[in-house]
């Protein structure tokens, strides 16, 4: 009786998370767009319901009509308006649109965090009044439970029966190949608005079910959420009914697992798993997986780009405005101080991003496990706490901390040489929350952890010195692998993996290189950052965290170190000077109009420098060498077009 | 003259579709060979197989008389068997002459993570001048420092070309390198693979334009259906009625 009562609850859960999936599958499949900001659609929509239960008096029975079947989907064809179609009229990537939809997330999570502040509420109004329903004897069922499975078999009939109507048979049109029904005269803006629409009106039913059952909190929520895409990634982004079997399995599953019990060393893992099988799945799902059914086929190679310089090189004098904003903290009152030593530890992590993304060309959003990692073993070598190791003194922690993250960052490195655009950026994400929920939040593991400054460094002053120092070293690596020839080879991987292959270039090898180098950057950084804030607090590491640095990356530039460092001092002073959430808010906003910052806000501010001073560029274009010897007619037409258009050149002769 | 790059019974399905069926090939030294073949006859799938890019299902591949079946394309570029592809696979965020000095330097694997702590490339290692000449062979200096994303079709070809020479290959394998240029374009290309086969390369090519195939091949093959179905000399070869009647669809 248990066992079937335990199943009963687990389908209330299973079937939300198979709303929330179905949501994304439904606006990927329409608009090949895999909207990463469901979660945070799911969260806003619950939050707009408490406000009008709870704060505006509106009864629920009109509230939640009103949100669910008029504000989601209208919000969904105002995203798909003012957001996504103009990306997909100039032909964005993959990369482009997922961190377009990246900022639709940020930008809600930080107007919640400014509206309804960062803390946790209990009270989420629940649209299905709380009652036990008796099936038989002693068996009895929430109602809840009953009208999720209603809802779910209501969509998933609909569906079913959608693909067979006329609009069905324009959808399964455009989902092939979105370029041939547009010159078939098929209505693709529509198909794809209604994708968006419902896409937003199933995250928001999930999020106003799923919200009773926990905290209303925003950060907290936009997660759960999130780690529902486990059974979207279980259906290969494909079959709905996949989508809908795993959510219900994995639901099952988990409330089933509450009845197991372990004593010992197992017992704390096992806990871990009762609450949060999704990620498991999710994690498991992406590792043996080969691939995905990803939209993007017909340019796999380039779908996985992000928008770079083109190859310009960052004039020297760019240099001033981060060495500025390090130099800010100088003049700041001891107070302000304590709070910008996160200004240089951020920054490095914040350069770790640049490594991966910019450098090697690989979405990584799961930067923040490996620096949470880094301050957990910084906290741990320093007391003496990790077996098998002795205790370290002062700032020898530095330099072992990179080097014993450097091997989870292998380990992560090693699926992901096969992975690239969507696939590997879900599953860096999936790390990140894995290690996020079964190492940060285990009590065992980080209660007690205290992190300190080495003791020659314990003064703010001085720490902020040994961070410079820390930041400077790290530039100069990061400089030498973009520089010479590691440089070129690794900008010939991001270009293209089929030419630097056959160039004789070992793409794997080099691909590693770059997770691995990029996963000890992080762990310093992180390191660093629990060092300033004397504590290892899992909240400073929180996977969303991941996803917001690597949106601050992309704004400032995606292969800029400079703009990283500008953007760790940004992202710092915001956080201490304005409300709280101002600082995600800011970032959003700007990813979203990213397609107006080709390459990121620092070369769109020296490109204007540069056009400003154009005289400067013109003169160095002239130095190009002209051979005169046997000039094919191409190389007399490139000549020819080298001369007539200065902006293409760059300056400097052989 | 010896046999470079060769190829037994070599076998290739994608999805379970037969798409190069037990070919045998051979590329000599000081040779054009040049593969024709309508659409779909499984050429590109044939360079793949040969330069290790897809693993054949079957079948092996000797370079310089040695199985090289298994090794990754990377591999095989360092031991002197260099590509080109079909649909461009050029750096685009790079300069012309960076994109042909990232294959000259790699054609040595060590000493990549010297740069990592700064150290300066030992003068013995730099590959500047061999990278000019390349550039002057092709016509491509005055477009040394464009980036190449700015260029056409045509020159893009050249680029790939030029990228291929740079690892100091003794066997190319060229993917219709003459798309994408008009017919003076492709025939200093010609002239040049030419010059490239009498310094004891192997060049091996797909090629559509037959009278460019009867100027330059040294060797002719004509793949239909996934498989080899004649070689030899270009005059005996295309003069074969069932040869023409299978690249032009009647008899000629």
């Amino acid at each position: 009786m248990l066992t079937l009562e335990l199943a009963l609850a687990g389908l209330g859960i299973g079937s939300i998370a198979a709303l929330a999936g179905l949501g994304l599958l439904v606006t990927y499949r329409f608009t090949g767009v895999f909207n990463l900001a469901f979660g945070a659609i799911a969260m806003a929509t619950a939050y707009l319901l408490w406000q009008q239960v709870h704060v505006w008096h509106w009864p629920i029975g009109l509230a939640a009509p009103l949100d669910l079947l008029v504000i989601c989907p209208l919000f969904g064809v105002l995203l798909e308006r003012s957001v996504f179609r103009p990306l997909q009229r100039r032909g964005a990537s993959t990369a482009e649109q997922l961190v377009a939809s990246l900022g639709v997330l940020i930008v809600l999570l930080g107007m919640a965090t400014v509206i309804w502040g960062a803390q946790a509420r209990l009270d989420a109004p629940s649209i299905v009044p709380y009652r036990q329903l008796r099936l038989s004897g002693r068996l009895q069922v929430p109602l809840s439970t009953v009208v999720d499975l209603g809802v779910i078999v209501m969509v998933g009939l609909a569906l079913v029966i959608g693909q067979h109507t006329r609009l069905g048979l324009e959808v399964r049109a455009v989902v092939e190949r979105r370029s041939l029904a547009e010159l078939a005269g098929l209505r693709v803006n529509r198909v794809a608005a209604l994708g968006w629409a419902i896409g937003c009106a199933l995250a928001g039913i999930a999020g106003v079910l799923m919200a009773p059952t926990m905290r209303l909190q925003p950060q907290g929520l936009t997660l759960v959420m999130l780690e529902t895409m486990a059974v979207v990634v279980v259906a290969r982004l494909t079959s709905p009914l996949w989508a809908i079997a795993s959510a219900l399995l994995i639901g099952v599953g988990q409330a089933e697992l509450t009845r197991v019990r372990v004593n010992g060393s197992a017992e704390a893992l096992l806990d871990a798993l009762k609450s949060n099988l999704f990620v498991v799945v999710l994690l498991l799902a992406l590792l043996m997986l080969r691939r995905l059914d990803e939209r993007a086929a017909p340019d796999a190679g380039l779908a996985a780009r992000l928008p770079t310089a083109r190859g310009r090189v960052e004039a020297r004098a760019w240099w001033l405005l981060p060495a500025l904003t390090l130099t800010v903290p100088v003049l700041l009152s001891a107070q302000d101080r304590r709070t910008a030593l996160a200004v240089p530890a951020l920054a490095i992590v914040l350069v770790s991003v640049v490594v991966v993304s910019g450098y090697g060309g690989q979405i990584s959003l799961g930067q923040a496990g490996f620096a949470g990692l880094g301050a957990l073993v910084a906290g741990r070598l320093a007391a003496g706490t990790i077996p098998g190791l002795p205790r370290v003194p002062g700032a020898l922690v530095l330099v072992l901390v990179p080097l014993l993250v450097l091997p989870v960052g292998l380990l992560m490195g090693w699926p992901a040489i096969r992975r690239r655009g969507l696939f590997l950026a879900l599953t860096t994400f999936a790390f990140a929350v894995t290690i996020s929920r079964f190492v940060f939040d285990q009590p065992a593991i980080t209660t007690g952890v205290v992190v300190h400054p080495p003791d020659a460094f314990g003064s703010d002053n001085n720490f902020y010195v040994l961070e410079l120092l820390c930041l400077g070293i790290a530039l100069v690596l990061v400089h030498n692998l973009h520089t010479g020839r590691l440089g070129r080879a690794l900008t010939a991987v991001r270009d293209d993996e089929m030419g630097a292959q056959a160039s004789g270039i070992d793409v794997r090898f080099l691909k590693l290189l770059v997770l691995a180098a990029s996963a000890a950057l992080a762990a310093l950084g992180g390191a660093l950052l629990a060092m300033g804030s004397r504590a290892f607090d899992p909240s400073a590491f929180d996977p969303i965290l991941g996803l917001i640095w690597f949106a601050v990356v992309v704004v400032f530039g995606v292969d800029s170190a400079s703009g990283a460092v500008i953007g760790a001092g940004m992202l710092v002073a915001l956080d201490a000077g304005a409300p709280s959430g101002t600082s995600i808010l800011v970032i959003g906003v700007a990813a979203l109009f990213l397609g107006r910052l080709p390459g990121g806000l620092v070369h769109t501010l020296s490109r204007l420098v540069d056009a400003t001073m154009g005289g400067r560029v013109a003169a160095a274009s002239v130095r190009v060498p002209v051979a005169p010897t046997r000039l094919t007619p191409t190389g007399r037409r490139a000549l020819a077009r080298t001369l007539h258009r200065p902006s293409s050149v760059r300056g400097a002769a052989p | 003259m010896n046999p470079l790059l060769e190829a037994h019974g070599l076998t290739k399905r994608i999805d379970g579709v037969l798409i190069v069926d037990e070919v045998d090939f051979v590329a000599r030294a000081g040779q054009v060979t040049v593969i024709v073949g309508p659409n779909g006859a499984g050429k590109t799938t044939l360079f793949d197989c040969l330069s290790g890019v897809g693993t054949p299902d079957a079948g092996s591949v000797w370079h310089r008389g040695e199985d090289v079946t298994a090794l990754p394309s990377d591999a095989l570029a360092r031991r002197g068997l260099a590509r080109t592809f079909q649909r461009s696979s050029v750096f685009p965020t790079m300069t012309v002459a960076d994109n042909l000095m990232v294959a000259a330097e790699s054609h040595r694997r060590r000493g990549l993570l010297r740069g990592v702590v700064g150290m300066p490339e030992p003068r013995r290692l730099r590959h500047g001048a061999a990278v000019r000449e390349v550039l002057a062979d092709l016509g491509l200096t005055p477009a040394a420092h464009v980036v190449a994303g700015e260029l056409s079709p045509g020159t893009l070809h050249l680029v790939e070309l030029g990228r291929a020479l740079c690892t100091g290959p003794d066997t190319l394998l060229l993917d219709e390198p003459a798309s994408g240029l008009d017919d003076t374009e492709a025939e200093h290309l010609h002239q040049l693979l030419h010059r490239l086969a009498a310094r004891n390369l192997a060049v091996v090519m797909i090629e559509h334009d037959l009278r460019l195939v009867d100027e330059t091949a040294d060797v002719v093959y004509v793949m239909a259906a996934g498989r080899a179905v004649v070689s030899g000399s270009p005059k005996d070869v295309l003069r074969r009625a069932d040869v023409s009647s299978l690249l032009f669809g009647r008899p000629s």
